[in-house]
């Protein structure tokens, strides 16, 4: 008996990983099994409610777990009993369905943990290409991006300037520093004892450097549909080099996709997990208060916002406003990167950007990866501009950004 | 102890505990692990650990996070003035260095942090670590080194190994993504705002004395103010401040007047009194005593809002 609920409940956690792409393993199963024991097995709610506490580690895994673990254990069929023969048998290299699109990595770490879920039954795997089908009949959706593996490199150093060349200003935090304005007196005692009982060499200390959150909202919208891949690819690449970094992708809804695109192996593999969020109609406004709503969390003073939007808006305009002011008054700068800022004749005509532009920082073009590799640059001599240190002076807190050279 | 045991210890403490909560305690306490809490502010994430300790009866120890937190204010410092001032007072004692030394690097002239002392209790201590997400990341690493071993080196002491392993309680706001070595190691409870019958249970274990129809609309008012898109949504906290002022002001139901004047218990930010103003027509039935359901019916329904919440199940 124990030995069957051994491998169903392994097979549950294979089944979290390759398939709801949950970071579970041997050590979960290991705890989960301790947790059914705790709790009982006869009673399946509370069976689901101790192994919801083991396998999850964010809200948006607990909002999908229940499904999960009904569909396994109690689900009319069951999806996972074909697992249980047959997960051994599996080559653990087993190429991913896509894996013609995608750069084979000879020896590459953990290939079953990335592979896309490949449908194992007929039941899911119809359910699956219906539902691709409804996408497509009902808002004539194409093929979902993809981050692009061109360029990346030219993408990844500009990201690296922008996160090294702006920085916020000073913290209130003190930390210990070799020429530090103030005699740390702790550490200065710390090491009298060293030398004998008389202070000798005295410990100073600074302000640390507060490093600015960057988060990337990108509208993937119809009409932005050819402008969308250079913005995704800024954003893998800002994405990587800094963990404080977040990217939202959005249309007719919005979707978190940073923990996608901090993977090193997503170039070039089709970002089917955006569903609704990419290349349906625009819904700027309440995408953006989703966001608000949602992510209030990164929303501080040290962050500074970039929207690649065309700011076609077919929502409603005042929540657009809404939204657009909480984060202006909320965050460091908006920056707002239109496909066509940078063409000669441009005005911000659209509705949807008119109601933007007053709590827009910065307009900057970017029509391709080039206007986004000057991206850091552009920034920085904005920043320098006088129209900046007015809003800085004027925000009350001064978390202003300053350029390093 | 079962979680229903826990459940009812916890009631007798006056917090409300629903079925994850005590699940995921009495699983904390069973496979000794830490358990990370996340959850929107003011559901009740640090008094869960609170009573916690009292229902276990031993000591709360709380580490509060903060930006700039370090190993010295949370684990363990030597006392470098008392030290200084020994060597000074010894001065003339014709000692050895070794004796010294061993006098000065001893327990005496230890400060015990929250860490290094909930590790050296007797008994079990529950050990809270207050809103991680505000610690840098430096010090989640440090945390989880500790967490995995529950030994600390002391370089001049030796390895001190915890006698009991301590019940820990993470809490987190959520202002920044903790890392997924600190989730793996935990077992993780999101917390969200109370049910209905929740928080008219809890309304009523905290303040005995409170009338049924204000409890009733509190709770119908909270429900509607948590769907607004408010800059602040309103927690239990809250709820719980409100109740008690209401009572103060010797009000047994809700009427514009008293919400008017009460409001800043509930709503913190002046966009959120405007757009709660705004809104006046929809809570209006709420005031009216129209909408909210009877005590006795059914919990998880609609409560006359417009909106049909989902059971639970």
């Amino acid at each position: 008996m124990s030995a069957t609920l051994g491998a169903r409940v392994a097979a549950f956690t294979a089944h979290l990983r390759e398939r709801e792409r949950f970071g579970v393993g041997q050590a979960q199963t290991l705890d989960a099994l301790r947790a059914a024991e705790r709790v009982g097995i006869t009673d399946l709610r509370r069976v689901r409610a101790a192994l919801r506490l083991v396998y999850c580690a964010s809200p948006d895994e607990v909002a999908r777990f229940d499904a999960a673990f009904d569909a396994f254990f109690r689900g009319p069929r069951g999806i996972a009993q074909p697992h249980l023969g047959s997960r051994n048998t599996r080559p653990a290299s087993t190429p991913p369905k896509d894996g013609g699109e995608r750069a084979p990595r000879p020896g590459g770490d953990r290939p079953a943990a990335r592979a896309l879920p490949v449908p194992a039954d007929p039941a899911s795997s119809s359910g699956w290409e219906a539902l691709l089908a409804r996408y497509s009949a009902s808002s004539a959706r194409s093929a979902p991006p993809a981050v692009a593996a061109q360029g990346l490199e030219t993408m990844r150093a500009a990201a690296a300037r922008l996160v090294s060349r702006l920085r916020l200003a000073q913290a209130r935090r003190w930390r210990a520093e070799r020429t530090g304005p103030r005699v740390d007196l702790r550490r200065t005692l710390r090491a009298i004892p060293q030398t004998g009982g008389d202070p000798i060499a005295l410990a100073r200390r600074g302000h640390a450097r507060e490093s600015a959150r960057f988060i990337v909202l990108i509208d993937a919208s119809r009409s932005m549909a050819e402008h969308v891949a250079p913005l995704l690819q800024f954003a893998h690449a800002l994405c990587r080099t800094t963990r404080r970094a977040h990217a939202f992708v959005f249309s007719t809804a919005l979707h978190d996709l940073t923990r996608t695109l901090r993977d090193p192996l997503v170039p070039g593999r089709p970002l089917r997990e955006l569903g609704e969020a990419w290349g349906g109609g625009t819904r700027l406004g309440a995408s953006l208060e989703a966001f608000v709503e949602r992510a209030g969390r990164l929303i501080t003073p040290q962050t500074i916002v970039l929207i690649g939007s065309d700011g076609l808006d077919t929502g409603e305009l005042e929540r657009l406003e809404r939204a657009m002011r909480a984060l202006h008054g909320r965050t460091a700068v908006v920056v707002w990167l239109h496909p066509s800022a940078g063409s000669t004749g441009f005005t911000p005509s659209a509705q949807g950007m008119r109601t933007a532009l007053p709590y827009v920082d910065a307009l900057l073009p970017a029509a391709g990866a080039d206007d986004l590799a000057a991206l850091p640059e552009r920034l920085a001599s904005y920043v320098r501009a006088p129209s900046f240190a007015r809003r800085a002076r004027g925000g009350g807190r001064t978390y202003a950004l300053t350029t390093t050279r | 102890m079962t979680p229903d045991d826990l459940r009812e210890r916890f009631a007798a403490h006056g917090y409300i505990a629903g079925d994850d909560v005590a699940t995921a305690l009495d699983l904390t306490l069973a496979l000794e692990k830490p358990l990370l809490v996340e959850g929107p502010a003011g559901v009740g994430k640090t008094e869960s650990a609170k009573v916690l300790a009292e229902v276990l009866g031993t000591r709360l120890i709380r580490l509060q996070c903060y930006e700039g937190l370090d190993a010295a204010s949370a684990l363990y410092e030597w006392n470098y003035a008392k030290q200084l001032l020994h060597i000074r007072l010894t001065e003339h004692d014709q000692l050895s260095t070794e004796t010294r030394e061993a006098q000065i690097f001893s327990e005496p002239f230890l400060l015990r942090r929250p860490l290094l002392e909930a590790i050296t209790q007797e008994r079990a201590p529950v050990l809270l670590i207050d809103e991680i997400d505000r610690a840098d990341e430096a010090f989640e690493a440090f945390l989880l080194e500790l967490l995995g071993e529950f030994q600390v080196t002391i370089p001049e002491l030796g390895t001190i190994r915890a006698r009991e392993r301590p019940a820990v309680i993470v809490t987190s706001n959520r202002t920044r993504e903790l890392s997924d070595a600190l989730r793996r190691r935990c077992l993780y409870l999101w917390l969200d705002y109370p049910d209905a019958a929740r928080e008219r249970a809890i309304l009523h274990a905290r303040l005995p004395g409170i009338d049924a129809r204000l409890a009733e609309q509190i709770v119908a008012f909270m429900a509607f103010l948590r769907e607004q898109p408010f800059q602040k949504v309103p927690g239990v906290a809250e709820s719980l401040d409100w109740a008690l002022a209401l009572t103060r002001l010797h009000r047994d139901a809700l009427d514009e007047r008293s919400v008017e004047q009460t409001l800043g218990c509930v709503l913190k930010v002046r966009e959120d009194w405007e757009l709660l103003r705004a809104q006046r027509a929809r809570y209006e039935p709420i005031l009216r005593g129209d909408g909210a359901p009877a005590a006795s019916a059914a919990p998880e329904t609609d409560y006359g809002l417009g909106s049909v919440r989902a059971n639970r199940g």
